[in-house]
């Protein structure tokens, strides 16, 4: 079920990034998609156990699989940073054609 | 042109029904992992780190080549952000809130939000935590002042306290620690689940939380500077 919601998170990000024509709603679909991604990672670490992979708190065992959210923290950080430059290239273009459609800039770019 | 758009409207359902199949595909069919042998993985990772928190872990000693390059990205981004705004107008009046309950709000925000980063950064190796979520703390509390704090004076500040000379620093001393490690030099472990315990870690830590809050001050004050903040 759980697993369901987050590829439907994946899926209606990547919907988002092909079907809308408007650059900023791409980058938000692009978030979302990566939003779902990283839920998955963490929906996959929990499947041995629950607890924070923190020893010496009082539990033995039943922790979450660090490995998965070691990686995904990867994903997170560089998301943010590829987020962040693709605004600023956003800005420029829509600042050289003043349209945020990808229709009219690719229309007015073509020779 | 009109069979053109056709075509196009064609694909879009092909697309659609192509990723409504991958949805069924993937929530219906098993996907196997393999069975571990008993072997705990938590136990392992801190074994060999000598950090009660396993995600630092893996983070900064068994991935270490991952976190190096994840640094790198972060840096070349902003490098990239700044070069491309650089031929720029600057925008004229920038409009901030100035209203005395918004800027106390902000100002206690930023206090609280500081004194997070803080924590997080210097217990991530025992706690829920570590360098890049205190990173973010810090520039939360930067840009709770930005948003009520005039934009020449955040630029003297930036510049006064050399911040961009300090996110170079500590980008090279992490490279180098990082290096040292790879190499093989390791500093002693002390006792598990102290604060000076863990080697490297925490010095890490710390050094990824700068470079992660001052490198988003910089992207805030050139954001603010060029697009402005309403």
């Amino acid at each position: 079920m759980l697993e369901a919601c987050v590829f439907a998170t994946v899926l209606c990000g990547f919907f988002g990034i092909i079907l809308k024509k408007n650059l900023v709603m791409k980058i938000v679909s692009m978030d979302v998609m990566s939003t779902g991604v990283i839920a998955f990672y963490v929906l996959i670490a929990a499947r041995e156990g629950l607890f924070t992979p923190i020893v010496g708190q009082g539990q033995t065992g039943g922790f979450a699989d660090p490995v998965p959210q070691a990686v995904i923290l990867t994903a997170i950080v560089i998301g943010f940073s590829i987020q962040a430059l693709m605004l600023v290239g956003v800005m420029k273009l829509s600042r050289d054609n003043p349209t945020l459609e990808s229709g009219e800039i690719e229309k007015s770019n073509t020779p | 042109m009109k069979s053109e758009s056709t075509v196009s409207s064609v694909m879009k359902w092909v697309y659609v029904a192509a990723g409504i199949a991958l949805f069924f595909k993937m929530v219906l069919l098993p996907n196997v992992a393999p069975e571990l042998i008993n072997l705990s993985i938590v136990d392992a990772v801190v074994q060999d780190a000598g950090v009660s928190n396993a995600v630092s872990g893996i983070i900064f000693r068994n991935r270490l080549y991952d976190t190096i390059f994840e640094v790198v990205v972060f840096t070349i981004a902003i490098l990239g952000s700044k070069y491309l705004l650089a031929n720029e107008r600057p925008f004229c009046t920038v409009y901030r809130f100035t209203d005395h309950p918004s800027v106390v709000l902000a100002r206690l925000g930023a206090t609280i939000s500081a004194l997070v980063g803080i924590e997080l950064a210097i217990r991530g190796h025992l706690s829920p935590g570590g360098g890049f979520a205190a990173g973010v703390a810090g520039g939360t509390a930067i840009g709770l002042v930005a948003i009520t704090a005039s934009t020449e004076w955040m630029q003297g500040v930036y510049q006064r306290w050399q911040a961009a000379t300090w996110e170079k620093i500590s980008v090279l001393v992490f490279l180098l620690l990082a290096v040292m490690t790879l190499i093989g030099l390791e500093l002693p472990h002390g006792e598990l689940g102290t604060l000076f315990s863990g080697g490297v870690v925490p010095i890490l830590n710390i050094l990824v939380a700068m470079k992660v809050s001052l490198g988003s001050w910089a992207v805030i004050l050139i954001f603010i500077r060029y697009r402005g903040l309403l």
